[in-house]
């Protein structure tokens, strides 16, 4: 009887151990890292610096797969095997407002797994150098005082389109939006004024804000962007929202093992908090470095998805 | 900002260090290879080499990736003229006059003005770029939304010019295209429009399976039908002249300038492309030539106005990326992303602080056009002994390329089959008389039309009226409508 005790007790290690074995035999082969968008847009270059950053041990090799908003290359990780080998790397945001639009099945986001957020890529309102309102201020006034004639442009209806809502809602004024299908030609539009504001991104426009070419009016995070100092947030103008942010993080399938999705984050979270990488994000890209965790980044869709989705209801009657 | 100066400095850039040269030609002649092959095109060179770039400094880098955008569209001219099967989307119009040509056993004349005419092209922008390029960066942004539509009517336009053999069947196509391109996300408004619930088709049709589906595949499939009956391809002649002949060249003149003139003005204006250039181009030397039926049937001018308007479009597109962060086209999106990554921003500071990567950029694009030329016209006797290869076993190389190069670009088994789909309805419309241009027209300019009519509309809050506003775009919606009515002009006449 003991000896058999003590066999099982010896089996039931040994199987403990094998447990652990597989999860440090993560990963045996090259990674796969699915970005919904096209190279060398913004969405494609924050996730290749950072897996500049990152050692998995093993070679990470990143798919563009840009289409139908970000929703193609989203719907093959989530339908791919969750064995931590193929991974996605979007904007929550994005999945959020994707799913609310019916673009997603529903549940696609609560359903994967995130692993981390690496930068924060803020978005602006702005307008071009011949505005006749220069100041956040200056905008509202005008706005309040001649509703519909304001023309507010930017890339698409997803998380731009709820931003717009956002501004519209908080500061009470009717803005036109009007959509265009990427951000360079929105921004054209607003430099050869054939629109009179635009939301977009601060890392795709810091050259034409130092030229001044576009003046930033607000930013839409709670905090100011450390690239322009001196712009307010729209809560300090006495609007207690935040808006659509440009977070870009990295996605696992559901069912991905928790202890891969420990890994992943552990390996990732290292290179987030690598100075050299939060250097090259701030100076050389335009993009805030942020290192949050899975647990972190969960907690935020929670809270925004109830959000946006009241705002996406509300301006939906007017079609 | 001095021209001399700049291209002073970019010159220094250049040469100071010695690898850049041969990265360059090493650039071009990788570009010609994806170029040649069809189902591999400029965008997937220039994205494939683009993360190997990081590595070098930006001269380095850049002077690789222009030199591969540079090949990468020259060389679809070779599969256009002598299989009648274009090596990218930006020499379809090569194959009207081109393959023709071919078949009459004038392969070289065609291939040596396809190559000259693709200097020709690369060479004007080029010096367009340099010399005005800040200037014209408000052209850029002076279309909007209202002139884009119009522009795409008067694209749409040049069906009636090419159908007008049937008129019918070309309208058919058209509208056949234009409906392939409504499957998918509406760019607007984000609805799902034709894609039954089934999400891969979110994004639509894919555009690169779409156009080698239906040139690449529905070729193939209509010359394997008379494949026991034919021996060889094409007959070629004894000598191989390398360079066009004066006469040749004196009769295309017009034709080429017509071409780099279109082709350079289409590059500037994001979002139009090369393919559309080509077809505006081709139908402009047509409509303004002595003889425009025999358009179609082997005029070299045709080969001339289509290949040195696709080239025009490079250097035309760099134009507003570089003075204003906007890309003309797809490759010059990804040049700036590889511009972002080394740091550099393009636009107005760019010129003024990094000059010498400004500098650097001019002369690379000029010395691509010319080591272009040499290698291409080098590789024309290459290709000849190609084309001694049976067709059984050419025909399945270029397959497996097409699906290879289809897959490449998006990693989705969904865009093979778009490919094998297109390819057999592209065989079933040409054996019916549907001719194929007006579908790709109506494929490419329909969404042009549709989103940016409806951006318009939004814009000025439904208000047509708003059209009146923009003076651009009414002088280009007029000149559509000559588009239209000039073919039967002179059948009013007789009657």
């Amino acid at each position: 009887m003991k000896s058999r005790r003590f066999l099982s007790l010896v089996l039931a290690f040994a199987l403990a151990l094998t447990g652990a074995a597989h999860a440090a035999d993560f990963p045996r082969r090259p990674l796969k890292v699915v970005v919904p968008f096209g190279a060398g847009g913004s969405g494609d270059l924050t996730i290749r610096t950072l897996l500049k950053f990152v050692n998995f041990g093993q070679p990470a090799v990143i798919v563009n797969m840009p289409g139908g908003g970000s929703s193609i290359g989203v719907m093959e990780v989530y339908n791919s095997r969750p064995d931590g080998y193929t991974l996605l790397a979007n904007t929550p945001a994005g999945m959020v407002v994707g799913e609310l639009k019916k673009q997603l099945p529903a549940g696609v986001t609560s359903d994967m797994i995130p692993i981390c957020v690496m930068g924060v890529d803020n978005p602006m309102f702005c307008v071009g150098k011949d505005s006749p309102y220069k100041t956040a201020k200056e905008f509202f006034e005008y706005a309040k005082a001649n509703p519909g004639k304001i023309r507010v442009g930017s890339s698409g209806m997803s998380t731009m389109y709820v931003n717009a809502l956002i501004v519209m809602d908080a500061g009470k004024v009717d803005l036109n939006y009007v959509s265009f299908d990427s951000a360079t030609k929105s921004r054209a539009a607003l430099l050869g004024g054939h629109i009179e504001t635009l939301i977009a991104t601060i890392s795709e426009n810091r050259a034409l804000i130092a030229a001044g070419d576009l003046i930033p009016l607000f930013v839409f995070s709670a905090e100011r962007s450390p690239f322009m100092p001196d712009v307010p947030t729209l809560k300090e103008l006495g609007y207690d929202v935040t808006g659509c942010l440009g977070t870009r993080g990295v996605w696992a399938p559901k069912g991905t093992p928790q202890e891969v999705v420990d890994y992943l984050e552990a390996a990732f979270m290292k290179g987030l908090n690598d100075p050299e990488f939060k250097r090259v994000y701030l100076e050389d890209m335009g993009i805030e470095p942020v290192a949050w965790g899975s647990a972190e980044t969960r907690k935020w869709v929670a809270d925004n998805t109830a959000y946006y989705k009241a705002l996406l209801e509300k301006y939906s009657v007017k079609k | 900002m001095d021209i001399l100066s700049t291209l002073g400095t970019g010159l220094q850039a250049f040469f100071t260090d010695p690898t850049v040269f041969p990265l360059l030609t090493g650039g071009v002649i990788l570009g010609l290879i994806f170029g040649c092959i069809p189902g591999l095109t400029a965008a997937l060179g220039v994205s494939l080499i683009l993360p190997l770039t990081y590595m070098m400094s930006p001269i380095q880098g850049l002077a690789t990736l222009i030199g591969i955008y540079v090949g990468g569209i020259s060389g679809g001219l070779y599969g256009a003229i002598l299989l009648n099967i274009p090596g990218t989307s930006a020499s379809i119009v090569t194959c009207f006059d081109g393959s023709p040509m071919a078949k009459q056993g004038k392969a070289a004349e065609a291939l040596s003005m396809g190559i000259f005419a693709s200097f020709t092209g690369g060479t004007f922008s080029m010096i367009v770029l340099v010399t005005v390029a800040p200037l014209l960066a408000k052209v850029a942004v002076i279309f909007g939304p209202w002139e884009y539509t119009a522009l795409g009517i008067m694209g749409l336009s040049v069906v009636v010019s090419l159908a007008s053999k049937d008129l019918v069947k070309g309208l058919i196509s058209a509208v056949l295209g234009i409906f392939l391109a409504m499957c998918g996300i509406d760019p607007v408004m984000g609805d799902a429009r034709f894609t039954f619930g089934f999400w891969q088709l979110n994004s639509g049709f894919p555009t690169l399976a779409t156009l080698m589906g239906f040139f690449a595949l529905g070729e193939m499939l209509t010359q394997v039908r008379s494949l026991s009956t034919k021996g060889e391809f094409t007959v070629m002649q004894e000598r191989v002249p390398l360079i066009p002949s004066w006469e040749n060249i004196r009769r295309s003149g017009l034709a080429l300038t017509i071409g780099s003139i279109i082709g350079t003005a289409v590059g500037i204006l994001p979002g139009v492309g090369q393919s559309t250039a080509a077809m505006l181009a081709y139908s402009q030397t047509k409509a303004l030539s002595k003889d425009p039926d025999s358009f179609g049937s082997g005029r070299i001018e045709g080969v001339a106005a289509s290949e040195s308007a696709n080239n025009a479009v490079n250097g035309g597109a760099m134009i507003p990326m570089m003075t204003r962060g906007i890309p003309g086209d797809l490759v010059t999106s990804i040049l700036m992303g590889g511009l972002v990554i080394h740091g550099l921003q393009p636009g107005p500071l760019m010129f003024k602080l990094n000059t010498d990567v400004v500098g650097s950029m001019f002369i690379a694009y000029a010395l691509s056009n010319i080591v272009m030329v040499v290698v291409a016209l080098l590789l024309i006797r290459v290709f000849i002994r190609l084309l001694r290869v049976p067709a059984q076993v050419l025909y399945p190389v270029i397959l497996i390329m097409c699906v290879l190069g289809t897959y490449s670009v998006n990693s989705r088994i969904f865009d093979i089959w778009v490919l094998l789909l297109t390819g057999t309805a592209g065989y079933f419309l040409t054996n019916s008389g549907f001719s194929l241009p007006p579908l790709i027209l109506g494929y490419i300019l329909g969404p042009i039309v549709e989103s940016n009519f409806r951006t318009a509309l939004a814009a000025s809050k439904g208000d047509f009226s708003s059209l009146l506003h923009q003076p651009i775009a009414v002088v280009i919606l007029v000149i559509a409508a000559l588009f239209i009515a000039l073919p039967f002009w002179p059948k009013k006449r007789n009657a």
